[in-house]
């Protein structure tokens, strides 16, 4: 009997769940109904034992429950579908977009390149764009008159007391003087913001453009510490697979003194346009910070050591979206700006 | 500096593929910037040196000619319009197949095929420079020089690889061809050949008397002389001029050649002056005097300063040490003896001077660099030699040498554990000495741990052990170095408060629907004045003045750049908003709605003799159109957009009690405006621009704008937040209509509900402003929506109606206010 009450109500369940609202009464007589095919076992129990009686009366209870349920449940449903008497929409209709904004490119790069560098200990710091001499040049092993100089062209700002020595700074190193002038080692510091050149604007350069330093002064940082941040970063922000290579360079703030070259991320290294077709991306300008510029702060250039390394946002950000020109970013043309958000 | 592998090649056999050459000079710090190939695209078997056989009238033109070429292997016919060849002219010829520049189309190549000119068959050409991609020249044909191996390829004759270096300023010692090889020698293990330079021959018993005066060695360390007689002008050999071509010299004649080749050479600029214009037996270095002239080569005269240095005579100045030489003594084609000059100058004086003048050239360029003193006697030597081995002249390599500024070489204590300590990794010790040995630094000691190295005098660049370590690395190799990360480290927060704060603000003027924009920070007074909208001084009150003060102090006399790029940005901004009102009015051009901007950025603010104040404002503005949800649906911007805004930022901030009041500034429409305070401290002003200042900035719709001052915002941000439970009991709401005066500020009334309601009145908002014909002059409408609630129990509908009554009651004998029905 009681296999008998389980393919009864597995049968009934099975139709009921594609009877339509007209059909629905018609259902309920045929199995709950006082005709219907549970009544018709319940009758049947009188048939039985009097030990089986009470165990057969319990399932075809619970039976009757479950019918009844389903029947409520499947009734509603059904209401529902056919008071809802809906017109279709085309879903292929523009959804209303909510009107957002979004954030300069040069800002999201900036922040990654923070995040990264945050990441291992780098804390970010500001430094004035309008410097003195004193900071922009001298500090950093750059005595006036050094052929050096002409690797920056300056603006200098107009300052009748101190005439020549205030100007807008050409690089963010300036930083790097300032930061250890105050702080003893250990180092660790980005200084990210805006730098000027007195330079004509074309499709790769930038009269105005930001850079971001760093600098890791200790008693025990080398070229190799030096080389496995930027391989670090490069990582993080152009993919797993990407290798650094250094080559030798100069700058009179650094000694030994290197340029950094990232394997391209467009071709992986076998050549293409972005990459001039030799498979390296010119990255950025580093070395060990120059024991003169660690004596001028007072740092015993014996016992720490340290590296620095600058490189272009602009650039960066380039790199990453496929700019092929600097001038975009200070047109603010929202056109070019919100392909990035 | 070019450096043609022909020649580099005469005192180094590298043989390396032009590409592999570029890459190891590039890693050793001597950067290759370009490669160039002469002569690529000349087929070998295609282009030959031609002679000239004969040359035959064309039967149908006056203007064209045929000659017949004798390319080795053949004699051909050809047709051309050249004006410039005669029988006996070596020629560049080319036969059909050849791929030449089309001289007469669009500069790309032309893949010569056989033609009939004007009915004449022409089986090949005769080529100018420019369509052998020699040069700009198309006038005539390139006549190459007379010993022109006829039947030569002519990319053999004239072709070659030619790298260009971007020096750095610590490598001058590579602004010349020997030192280059020198580089190229150490990092291809391969041997040096400098050029022999035997004896002069010089048999002529009588040579003048000659003294050198250097008035103060800082001025000239050295100064040397040469003397050349029995001059035989001419050009000078093919293999002289195709070096100098290649390095980008234009050969002359031998004379002035051969000081061109030893300058590139050797890295000695030489100065030939005519013998016998010179004064009084005697040359030397001094300082111009107050007012002293001099009329240069160029024909100018100069008016000189003690911060110039001359070459004077024993008659007066005769050249502009180290830049130009004066007329008085300009060699020339009389000229029958030349008194050659090697000498070295103070290189911060060449080079004030140079700029100062705008007079820079080859040679100036090397002496505003380094050059070492030792480098003149070598020059003077090779230029001799030179000039008797061509036939040019002969003389007397060093006829005088004055040298009071000699030093000593520069030795270095090196202890070798510096580089494992500034590298990363340690190298045995016989590379460390190899490697520095082949940048010829010699070992003069070595105790083990440390070694005593000297540098070659070239290399002024090296004073000290980091530079030495530098060396190491460059011959070994900077791919070495292995990739580790610094150990230890700096305990403590990597994100500063301000940058925590800067990307809140920025976040939320995102989510707002403000994309944001940097501009530059470079204007000028009158640009950012015109954010005043003309003379508005009258419109400003005292809450404006601050405002003035605060965000808009145009009247300030801005930062001034000494050297502006343009007119335009000649200063330093002290507000941002004039920039971001131009970025609206451009974006506005093509974008009909949504154009919300904003900028955080530093502005400017003058400090006396100090550097400025370095001040960050948030600036956002926004144009009339914004979008509502919908297609195509719009609404215009307003006030109170700004103000929501602005009140958003302080929440985030939690600043939870801050005034609103109207303010009067000519930037902002006067009704229209406010700010926004907390206690004393000025956190906001914003409202719509005025009409004035708009149409200064080309805006043609309405515009709002809000100015931020985000550090006052941080001094006074809360970022704690308290938890308060959530209400058990029901709310009850009820709505109030009143009408009251039309100055009367919605802010009172809040405050009175509130006070008259008591604790019972959980919150106040106003839902509606009415402004019309159903309210009497004067007058305008108001509702709000007051919330009743207790925390400890339900409300009854009677306490709420006493407790309404009672607000209304408070309202009407407070303020005037009617019920609105
Ligand atoms: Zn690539």
């Amino acid at each position: 009997m009681q296999d008998q009450i389980e393919q009864l109500v597995a049968r009934a369940l099975e139709e009921l769940a594609g009877t339509p609202a007209a059909d629905l009464d018609d259902w309920r007589r045929r199995y709950t109904g006082r005709s219907g095919e549970l009544t018709g076992i319940l009758r049947g129990i009188g048939k039985l034992s009097a030990g089986e009686r009470p165990l057969a009366g319990q399932l075809a209870n619970a039976a009757r429950q479950r019918l009844e349920s389903a029947f409520e449940d499947r009734k509603t449903v059904v209401e529902a579908e056919s008071s809802a008497d809906v017109e279709a929409i085309d879903v292929t209709l523009p959804g209303y977009r909510p009107v957002v904004g979004g954030l300069h490119p040069v800002t999201q790069t900036l922040r990654d390149i923070r995040r990264v560098f945050a990441n291992i200990g780098f804390r970010a710091v500001d430094s004035p764009e309008v410097e003195w001499d004193e900071y922009n040049f001298e500090k950093l092993n750059i005595p006036r008159d050094h052929p050096a100089r002409d690797m920056w062209d300056t603006f200098f700002v107009d300052n009748p007391d101190r005439p020549g020595e205030m100007l807008l700074r050409t690089h963010t190193s300036p930083a790097q003087a300032r930061v250890m002038e105050q702080t003893d080692p250990p180092i660790r510091i980005i200084t990210p913001g805006r730098c000027y050149r007195y330079e004509d604007v074309d499709a790769s350069h930038e009269a105005t453009f930001f850079q971001v330093e760093g600098l890791a002064v200790d008693t025990n940082i080398t070229m190799a510490d030096l080389r496995g941040t930027l391989e670090y970063f490069a990582r993080a922000l152009f993919g797993e697979d990407r290798r650094i290579r250094i080559r030798g360079s100069y700058f009179p703030f650094t000694e030994p003194s290197c340029e950094a070259e990232m394997s391209c991320h467009v071709c992986g290294g076998d050549g293409c346009r972005v990459c001039g077709r030799t498979g390296w991306i010119e990255m950025l300008g580093a070395g060990m910070v120059h024991p003169d510029v660690l004596e001028g702060v007072g740092y015993d250039h014996r016992k720490y050591s340290g590296f620095a390394f600058g490189m272009g946002v602009e650039r960066i950000a380039m790199l990453r979206y496929g700019i092929d020109d600097i001038r975009h970013f200070y047109r603010n043309d929202l056109r070019f700006l919100r392909q990035f958000n | 500096m070019k450096v043609p592998l022909i020649w580099l090649r005469d005192y180094v056999d590298v043989q390396v593929p032009v590409a592999e050459l570029a890459r190891r000079l590039t890693d050793a710090g001597i950067e290759v910037e370009a490669v160039e190939s002469i002569g690529a695209s000349w087929d070998r078997d295609r282009v030959f040196v031609g002679r000239i056989v004969s040359i035959d009238p064309h039967p149908n033109a006056d203007r064209l000619t045929l000659p017949t070429v004798d390319f080795g292997a053949e004699q051909r016919r050809v047709v051309t319009g050249a004006p410039n060849i005669k029988v006996g002219d070596r020629v560049p010829f080319a036969t059909e197949g050849a791929t030449l520049i089309d001289a007469h189309g669009d500069g790309g190549p032309l893949v010569l095929k056989p033609a009939k000119i004007r009915g004449v068959e022409s089986s090949g050409m005769v080529c100018s420079a420019l369509e052998l991609g020699l040069g700009e020249d198309h006038d005539g044909i390139l006549i190459l020089p007379e010993d022109a191996p006829v039947g030569t390829p002519l990319v053999d004759y004239l072709g070659g690889d030619v790298i260009e270096l971007d020096l750095k300023p610590d490598r001058s010692d590579c602004l010349s061809m020997i030192g280059v090889a020198r580089v190229v020698a150490g990092l291809f293990e391969l041997p040096l050949k400098l050029p022999e330079l035997g004896s002069p021959r010089d048999d002529r018993a009588v040579i003048p008397e000659l003294a050198i005066d250097i008035r103060d060695p800082e001025l000239s360390s050295r100064y040397a002389a040469a003397y050349l007689h029995d001059l035989t002008v001419a050009p000078s050999p093919h293999w002289m001029q195709r070096r100098l071509e290649a390095a980008g010299q234009r050969p002359i004649n031998n004379l002035v050649d051969i000081t061109n080749f030893v300058m590139l050479e050797t890295g000695q600029p030489l100065h030939a002056f005519d013998q016998q214009k010179l004064r009084g037996g005697v040359i030397g270095v001094r300082p111009a005097e107050a007012g002293e002239t001099l009329r240069t080569l160029d024909g100018q005269d100069r008016k000189l300063t003690p911060d110039d240095t001359i070459i004077f005579d024993g008659g007066g100045a005769v050249a502009l040490a180290g830049v130009m030489g004066g007329l008085n003594s300009e060699v020339t084609e009389t000229t029958s003896e030349i008194l050659l000059e090697a000498a070295n100058f103070n290189q911060t004086r060449i080079r004030n001077t140079s700029r100062g003048m705008g007079l820079r050239s080859e040679a100036s360029r090397r002496f505003e660099q380094r050059l070492s003193a030792e480098t003149a006697e070598y020059a003077l030597r090779r230029s001799v030699h030179l000039a008797e081995e061509i036939g040019a002249a002969r003389g007397v390599d060093l006829w005088e040498d004055a040298y009071p500024g000699r030093t000593e070489p520069v030795v270095i204590e090196f202890p070798l554990s510096e580089v494992p300590r500034l590298l990363g990794i340690e190298f045995p010790r016989e590379r460390v000495i190899d490697a520095l040995e082949r940048a010829y630094f010699e070992i003069e000691a070595d105790d083990g741990d440390t070694i005593r190295v000297k540098a070659p005098d070239w290399r002024g660049d090296v004073t000290m052990d980091a530079d030495l370590v530098e060396e190491v690395a460059v011959m070994i190799g900077y791919d070495a170095i292995p990739s580790t990360l610094p150990r230890g480290g700096v305990v403590g927060s990597v994100v500063s408060e301000v940058d925590h704060r800067d990307e809140i603000v920025r976040d939320i003027l995102a989510a707002a629907g403000y994309q944001e924009i940097i501009t530059y920070t470079m204007s000028n007074p009158e640009r950012l004045r015109r954010v005043l909208g003309g003379d508005g001084a009258d419109a400003v009150d005292a809450a404006g003045a601050r405002v003035g003060e605060r965000f808009l102090p145009v009247q300030l006399e801005p930062l001034k750049l000494v050297n502006p790029l343009r007119a335009e940005e000649d200063s330093l901004r002290t507000t941002a908003l004039g920039h971001v009102l131009e970025t609206l009015a451009a974006n506005l051009r093509f974008a009909d709605r949504d154009v919300g901007l904003f900028e955080l950025a530093k502005t400017f603010i003058p400090a006396g003799a100090e550097l400025p104040e370095e001040r960050r404002v948030l600036t956002a503005v926004v144009g009339q159109q914004l979008s509502s949800p919908g297609w195509d649906q719009r609404r215009e911007a307003t006030f109170f957009d700004l103000k929501g805004l602005a009140e958003l930022l302080l929440r985030r901030f939690g600043i939870a009690s801050s005034d609103t009041a109207p303010f009067r500034h000519p930037t902002f429409q006067a009704g229209r405006c406010a700010t926004i305070s907390a206690g004393d401290t000025l956190l906001a002003a914003f409202g719509e621009v005025s009409p004035a200042t708009r149409a200064l900035s080309d805006i043609d719709e309405p515009a709002w704008a809000l100015l931020v001052d985000v550090d006052a915002l941080l001094s006074i941000a809360d970022h704690a937040r308290q938890f308060a439970v959530l209400p058990r009991f029901p709310s009850v709401v009820q709505d109030v209509s009143i009408v009251v005066d039309l100055d009367s500020q919605a802010a009172d009334f809040v405050d009175a509900i509130q006070s008259a309601g008591g604790e019972v009145v959980e919150s106040v908002s106003l839902v509606d402003e009415y402004r019309g014909d159903q309210v009497a002059a004067g007058k305008r409408g108001l509702t709000f929506s007051i919330v009743y609630r207790d925390a400890l129990r339900t409300l009854t509908d009677d306490e709420v109606a006493t407790r309404h009554a009672k607000i209304v009651r408070s309202l009407e004998a407070r303020f005037g206010a009617t019920l609105r029905v």
